[in-house]
């Protein structure tokens, strides 16, 4: 039984820690002889947004790291949303704030990320930035995700009205709010 | 009794508590618990998860998908909760970090208020865990200028990063606890500050390990074993940084 028990691995050079053997596995034709192993690290790293990078567990790792898949700490959480938000190519502006946003209002941690998902998907050819929208009138804050683009020859504020109706229900119930709109300022 | 700093990297410190499957549990029992915190935790709020479980089947593991509610007690300014979920007691403390003799009062107050309102048969986990956001105001660094724990890549690697993890369990207390330390790279304010998550997770690592009355003292030691890690992790540079107060 080793006191330390080390693992780490990226998506095209995975590696297995092998328990009984007591060495690591790292040839692709080894690892494929562990089926259930990769789809658990496929599913872990996703769980935890460890971006481009996939733990491969032994077994008896697994075991003891299966309850972890239900998270209470709101800052890894938010680390998580962050790092998906990075992976799909949102840019961030002031990420302190949006990390100061996401604490105060954690019930939208979770539809940012769908949300965001959702714009990216169906404004392909857009560039988007996530920022706290501090309103100077009135004190309310909220988060906005900006879809910038080349060009606005196309009717812009139409196909983001038309992913505004499918990002509602996201948002129903939450204490946060994420706006997604243009400022018409060009895609860098 | 720990170093102290004027600018502590902690950004949330947590304890959670998972009951075993025999102890009693309904949806009655985030509102009784609710009743003896309000005074200290008067906000009340409610949120899903989507929860995965890994279940060992024939055909190898299988993914479950299911939701649960979250019942969530808020102090006034937010930064102080607890969470109650099926039999899941987690209490959060974000940054400012009252300090451990005020976090402390918090979390036995919390678990003696469910053990009043459920037969809490056994203590299937208890972590402490202390999650530290390092940003270090420097493009180019060499790990090991500013943690003792950090991934080694040799020579023959190609030195430059974008992003990594690395983690370790140590075992305590005759493997009874373990402590998982994780490294991560953490999307930064700037690519001129390279950030860091630093995860010290002290748990139990077998059911039942202690008793329902033992979680005091096992918190107390839990919070000796992490200043102890903390400070193993990290070098004078980061001291430095943090600005430590003498």
């Amino acid at each position: 039984m080793l006191a330390v028990k080390p693992w780490i691995g990226t998506v095209n050079e995975p590696f297995l820690w092998n328990q009984s053997l007591g060495k690591t596995v790292s040839r692709q034709r080894e690892i494929e002889q562990y089926p259930a192993y990769l789809r658990a690290s496929a599913i872990y790293s996703r769980l935890w947004d460890m971006g481009d990078f996939t733990v491969v567990f032994s077994l008896e790792l697994l075991e003891g790291w299966r309850e972890r898949s239900v998270e209470v700490s709101i800052k890894r959480e938010i680390d998580g949303c962050l790092k998906e938000l990075q992976r799909i190519g949102i840019r961030f502006n002031k990420i302190d704030e949006i990390r100061e946003y996401l604490l105060q209002f954690p019930d939208i941690i979770e539809a940012t990320v769908k949300i965001a998902e959702l714009a990216v998907a169906y404004l392909p050819e857009a560039q988007f930035t996530l920022e706290v929208y501090q309103d100077p009138e009135i004190e309310d804050n909220h988060l906005v995700l900006y879809a910038r683009f080349k060009d606005y020859e196309r009717p812009v504020m139409e196909r983001i009205r038309g992913i505004r109706r499918e990002c509602r229900r996201h948002l129903i119930g939450k204490t946060g709010w994420l706006h997604l709109t243009t400022d018409f300022q060009p895609a860098g | 009794m720990g170093r102290k700093y004027a600018n502590p990297p902690l950004v949330e410190a947590v304890c959670e508590f998972r009951f075993t499957p025999d102890t009693q549990w309904d949806m009655t029992i985030p509102g009784l618990v609710y009743e003896k915190l309000k005074d200290e935790f008067p906000r009340r709020e409610q949120r899903l998860f989507q929860e995965i479980e890994l279940i060992q089947g024939p055909d190898g593991l299988q993914r479950q998908i299911r939701t649960s509610e979250r019942i969530v007690f808020l102090m006034e300014d937010r930064k102080t909760f607890v969470q109650i979920g099926p039999r899941l007691l987690a209490i959060n403390c974000l940054a400012p970090y009252p300090t451990w003799a005020g976090f402390k009062p918090k979390i036995v107050k919390a678990f003696e208020a469910l053990m009043d309102t459920t037969d809490v048969k056994g203590l299937q986990r208890v972590g402490l865990r202390y999650i530290n956001l390092i940003e270090i105001p420097s493009s180019q660094i060499k790990l090991e200028d500013y943690f003792q724990f950090y991934l080694f890549l040799g020579p023959e690697l190609p030195q430059v990063m974008v992003n990594f993890i690395v983690g370790c369990e140590f075992r305590y207390a005759h493997d009874r606890d373990l402590c998982r330390v994780q490294l991560i790279t953490t999307p930064s304010s700037s690519s001129e500050r390279p950030a860091f998550t630093l995860d010290i997770d002290y748990f139990l690592a077998q059911p039942k390990g202690i008793k329902p009355e033992e979680v005091a003292e096992w918190v107390e030691q839990a919070h000796n074993e992490i200043e102890q890690i903390f400070e193993g992790c990290i070098t004078d540079r980061l001291r430095e940084l943090f600005q430590e107060v003498k």
